[in-house]
């Protein structure tokens, strides 16, 4: 019911938009730029390149709005222009490596994501948050799985994407998002074990 | 300590974790669950994995980034604003040359109207004026040269042109009768042309009256004629009707019609009648006429098939000319 409504408030406001309500865009602006810069950032990896592919991102949303058909859904296609140029980036930037991340995993990070994992307790995830060297750890793992892994997990389990919109977004068939989804998982508890 | 489990079975603990399972499959994970404590740790494993990432805090996008967005905002729209505005005037000038055109046909309609009331009238309407259709001008060229003169010549509108052919065994009595009839009336015109032995032709100008007073004549020699033919000689050359074994009386009936097209339909009336005459068995009319039922075969007087009546012949004062010419020939 809340996704309907956010898509039925996105296409009011796209039509605004169209019409030359310049608040309009402003809106779907303000109300996507955080998760689309998080998502970015948590594929990427890098602050300043995140926020170059979050711009770049709306510019072209906005140049390619008259291209967006409505029967879509302007959440998914706006993700997916996002993830498009951001693996797309990735890719040019292969030879990239994670080493000021990799400084972050300390002993005691690595006793503490062992010890997590290991415990019966599920985490607190206030706690986690507030722990910068533990988030640190877990965006150091995320960054080491594969781009296809990477991404999949960032838009399941930081975005709270569906598997429907999953497999929209990155264009897969829905059991492909499962599988990949799974060996995701498997090897990010991998990574976090090693560190 | 990491383990392996097989695939399908990780999807499904994968899928019990976020939600997108069944029930049918959330119960299979829920036995499975409860058979096999390996799977259940597996499950709280991949549990406490999901909540790791999912609680990693959301980066706030530096503000450069949203006053960059804002920028691209403007100056789209901006971009946008001139085209519409280009478009604005394009579509603008487009109505106002609609408008000024629709302006120039309503003042031409408009000019059109005071100029068909107020203006000057050529002439008269001539939706009521009934003027009668003169008879055609042109006639064909008489056979032969004679032309009327002297006080017979009418005041001529109409000049009716026929063709007498008669044949007859007794060429020279026939001949010499026509010859003293035609002496014998003073208010005709004639020419005679015997240049071939048994052949004589007469061309002669008259009025309608003139030519019923000739007919009544001919009427007591029609005996001795074999085969009489008149020919209506129409208004174009070789425009002709002919009426074979023609009577005298269907010649003054014709002759006398007002007009020339009247006298070609009678004509062509009598042609049909006598050739229908012609082809009845020839023993069936001769006991009609010897049983003294003429009336039985007389063929009736065609009726004249418009609403005007018959007009009776006209005097000397008639204005329709006759030219008759008269082909006698005599057999071998």
């Amino acid at each position: 019911m809340a996704q309907h409504h956010i898509n039925a408030e996105d296409a009011i406001l796209l039509e605004k938009w169209r019409t030359g309500d310049d608040a309009a865009i402003e809106r779907l602006v303000a109300k996507y730029q955080g998760r689309i810069y998080n998502v970015i950032l948590k594929i990427c990896a890098n602050p300043d390149d995140a926020a170059e592919l979050t711009q770049d991102t709306f510019v072209k949303i906005i140049e390619h709005i008259d291209t967006f058909e409505s029967r879509s859904r302007f959440y998914t296609w706006a993700f997916r222009i996002a993830v498009n140029l951001t693996l797309n980036y990735c890719k040019r930037k292969a030879t990239v490596g994670f080493s000021s991340m990799d400084a972050a995993a300390d002993d005691q990070g690595t006793q503490t994501m062992a010890a997590l994992l290991t415990d019966e307790k599920s985490p607190d995830p206030a706690q986690v948050a507030q722990n910068r060297e533990l988030c640190s750890l877990i965006q150091l793992a995320v960054s080491r799985l594969d781009e296809d892994y990477r991404t999949v997990i960032v838009l399941r389990d930081i975005e709270g994407m569906d598997y429907a919109q999953i497999a929209d977004v990155i264009g897969v068939e829905l059991g492909t998002v499962k599988s990949r989804l799974s060996r995701a998982r498997a090897a990010l508890r991998q990574i976090l074990e090693a560190l | 300590m990491s383990f392996e489990l097989k695939p399908e079975i990780e999807e499904l603990l994968n899928g019990y974790i976020d939600g997108e399972l069944a029930a049918e499959e959330q119960n299979k994970v829920r036995r499975l669950i409860e058979a096999d404590e390996s799977i259940a740790r597996r499950l709280a494993e991949l549990d406490r994995c999901r909540l790791l990432v999912s609680s990693l805090p959301p980066a706030q996008p530096p503000a450069e980034v949203i006053s960059g967005i804002k920028q691209v905002i403007k100056s789209r729209s901006a971009h946008v604003a001139g085209q519409a505005r280009q478009q604005g005037a394009r579509h603008l000038f487009a109505r106002h040359a609609i408008a000024a055109a629709v302006m120039i046909g309503l003042l031409g309609l408009f000019a059109a109207v005071v100029y068909k009331i107020a203006g000057p009238q050529k002439e008269a309407p001539q939706m009521f004026a009934a003027q009668p259709v003169p008879e055609p001008k042109t006639q064909p060229q008489p056979p032969l040269m004679a032309q009327p003169v002297g006080d017979v010549t009418p005041d001529v509108a109409d000049v009716g042109f026929y063709s007498l052919r008669l044949a007859t065994g007794d060429f020279v009595g026939v001949d010499a009768f026509i010859n003293k009839m035609l002496d014998e009336s003073p208010w005709l015109e004639y020419d005679a042309a015997k240049d071939r032995p048994g052949q004589s032709v007469y061309r002669i100008i008259c009025t309608r009256a003139g030519l019923d007073e000739l007919v009544n004549d001919l009427a007591g020699v029609w005996s001795k004629f074999d085969s009489a033919t008149l020919v209506v000689h129409g208004d174009d050359v070789g425009d002709y009707v002919a009426v074979v074994a023609v009577r005298p009386e269907q010649i003054t009936d014709i002759a006398n019609e007002q007009t020339h097209n009247d006298r070609v339909r009678l004509a062509k009336d009598f042609a049909v009648l006598n050739d229908a005459e012609q082809l009845m068995p020839a023993k069936k009319i001769l006991a009609y006429l010897e049983t003294d039922y003429t009336e039985l075969i007389n063929i009736p007087r065609p009726a004249l098939t418009s609403a005007e009546q018959r007009v009776p012949p006209l005097d000397s004062s008639d204005k329709i000319c006759v030219d008759l010419t008269i082909e006698v020939k005599g057999h071998k």
